[in-house]
């Protein structure tokens, strides 16, 4: 089976990707792809893209902020998780299941570009929840979305055991920090100071994953996932209309 | 000037004792404590006399105290001398109740004492001058703050509620409400918070995360708590992160350190070498007694901050808002 990952093409680190993940601009480059050899196509995050039906021959694989409840039937859509596909983000998530009783404070600050959809909100409580428990209550506050840059504040309490701010701020770049603090074991991570290219806006690492991760990670659309995600999503439309 | 300490309780005391000392013109008048051996300790520490008694104490020739008592003693300490005619230092928090600030307050402002509270994070440079930005207009107008407070479990009176008055929350909002008031001019209306005990097996408050709302529309988050531990590089931290419309810009007050790396338990040691926060308060403090003007951090900003740390108890207790 061949797959067809539609993404933001910054995001992708190729140097860390499958040498089988192979880049094209658009779907109705595939026609002609006839082999049965198995391959994965990095295609742009393009509304053209995203319309092009190619189920029948292709996995599919998009961002959760783009699948909609009408897509559950194929069978060979698959929906990937911005924040889950990140290395670091994995790091984090295997050191903390390794903690006994997942007792702490989880804050997390992104900031992100002004077109940003706002759903990114929801998946990365789809992706905290596996991570820290359903989320008990969530209070959302937002700034007067009128003036720039605009900026989502949701305190959650996790079923797990952990308290956690997730802090969202819509601006003119992109960058990431987290702490978790466990009983005894503090986990901190800043996209900034661990960019490992100086000064930072010449890479977009380590805000980048590969292809590979991608298919690896995803998650089927099917009727479980669209409404789990339907319901972080009413949360948060919730919040942002106060 | 001739000013005096009142409890050795608070670790701050030797802080603010040794600042005292760097002041060419203050003479420690001597030291308050009825804990015999702690205060017999510190006097012969600092090379001076030692009361047992407070109402001795407080009939010294002396212009200022500072208290450094347990948290529910500050009270009775303000009291006393405030009708002794002394100027007053307070430890944060002002009080563990707002009636008790209030009538602290009050007191004060009936015997014309100064009551100033210690909020040293003030006097950061960094914080300084993330202020000194805002006020030139350079981050714009505020959409919102991110502030953290995190140290280690001081233990002892700290987590005996009776004595303390609260855990973490308690001890470690104060300092960054504060802040956020100075930064802002405007008080907050709105608390949510989650309050719990998750780090050290006692029975307070370890751990706290507060979303406040301004009159003004400004949101802002805070973490207040004990999550750090000994191996920790370091002893905490103190940090806001201001949005503006024009830019965001951060600052720790804690920052400015070197990494030193060793080996046993504690492999990564930050060795701090950013200004003193404590001379600076102290020295804000002597300036307002020597001038007789107004402190620069009130009774009132201490009650404000208060308000703000027994809300957050008060919201995650009944699962919701807390409107001030």
């Amino acid at each position: 089976m061949k797959n067809i990952v539609l993404v933001r093409k910054e995001k992708i680190d190729y140097g860390a990707t499958n040498e089988k993940a192979l880049v094209r601009n658009s779907i109705s480059e595939l026609a002609l792809e006839s082999d049965m050899e198995p391959k994965t196509f990095v295609l742009p995050l393009t509304e053209q893209n995203l319309r092009f039906d190619l189920n029948e021959r292709f996995n599919t694989f998009i961002p959760s902020t783009k699948v909609t409840s009408d897509q559950v039937s194929s069978g060979r859509l698959y929906v990937y998780f911005d924040l889950e596909n990140y290395p670091f983000y994995k790091k984090l998530s295997e050191a903390v299941k390794k903690e006994a009783r997942r007792k702490g404070v989880f804050r997390l600050k992104r900031t992100v570009n002004y077109d940003e959809d706002i759903l990114l909100i929801a998946s990365d409580l789809y992706v905290l929840a596996e991570l820290f428990g359903e989320p008990d209550n969530v209070i959302m506050k937002h700034s007067n979305r009128a003036k720039n840059p605009y900026h989502i504040i949701l305190m959650v309490n996790f079923s797990g055991g952990t308290m956690s701010h997730l802090e969202y701020t819509f601006s003119d770049h992109e960058s990431m920090e987290f702490d978790w603090s466990g009983v005894k074991k503090i986990i901190e991570f800043n996209s900034k100071e661990m960019s490992p290219i100086k000064p930072n806006n010449l890479t977009d690492l380590p805000l980048t994953y590969n292809a590979d991760a991608i298919v690896a990670s995803a998650h089927l659309a099917d009727q479980n996932l669209i409404e789990q995600l339907n319901k972080f999503r009413y949360t948060v439309e919730e919040g942002v209309r106060q | 000037m001739r000013i005096g300490m009142m409890s050795f309780a608070h670790m701050h005391a030797h802080g603010y004792t040794n600042s005292l000392l760097k002041l060419p013109n203050v003479e420690l008048a001597g030291i308050f404590d009825d804990d015999m051996e702690r205060g017999k300790e510190a006097a012969g520490k600092y090379h001076t006399e030692h009361f047992g008694d407070q109402a001795t104490f407080l009939a010294q020739e002396m212009d200022a105290v500072i208290i450094c008592s347990e948290n529910i003693r500050h009270k009775e300490m303000v009291l006393n001398a405030a009708k002794a005619k002394k100027h007053i230092l307070c430890e944060k928090p002002i009080a563990t109740t707002v009636e008790d600030a209030e009538e602290m307050i009050r007191v004060c402002k009936e015997n014309g004492v100064i009551l100033q509270i210690a909020f040293p994070v003030r006097f950061s440079s960094p914080i300084q001058q993330l202020k000194d930005m805002i006020n030139r207009g350079e981050l714009g107008e505020i959409i919102a703050f991110r502030t953290t407070n995190r140290g280690q479990n001081p233990g002892g009176w700290f987590i005996d509620d009776q004595q303390s008055g609260g855990g973490a929350v308690l001890d470690h909002t104060v300092h960054m409400v504060d802040i956020m008031r100075w930064y802002l001019g405007k008080e907050i209306i709105e608390v949510n918070a989650i309050v719990d005990s998750y780090f050290h097996n006692i029975d307070i408050d370890d751990a706290g995360i507060l979303t406040l709302e301004f009159e003004n529309g400004v949101i802002a988050t805070h973490d207040s708590s004990w999550s750090k531990f000994t191996e920790y590089p370091t002893w905490g931290d103190v940090t806001i992160e201001v949005i503006g419309t024009k830019q965001t810009v951060k600052a720790d007050a804690l920052q400015e350190h070197l990494r030193m790396f060793s080996t046993g338990s504690k492999s990564l040691n930050h060795l701090f070498f950013g200004n003193n926060m404590d001379f600076g308060l102290i020295k804000d403090f002597v300036e307002c007694v020597e001038q007789r003007r107004e402190p620069s951090i009130s009774g009132f900003d201490g009650l404000k901050a208060l308000e703000v740390a027994l809300a957050a108890y008060n919201a995650s207790n009944g699962g919701k808002a807390v409107k001030l």
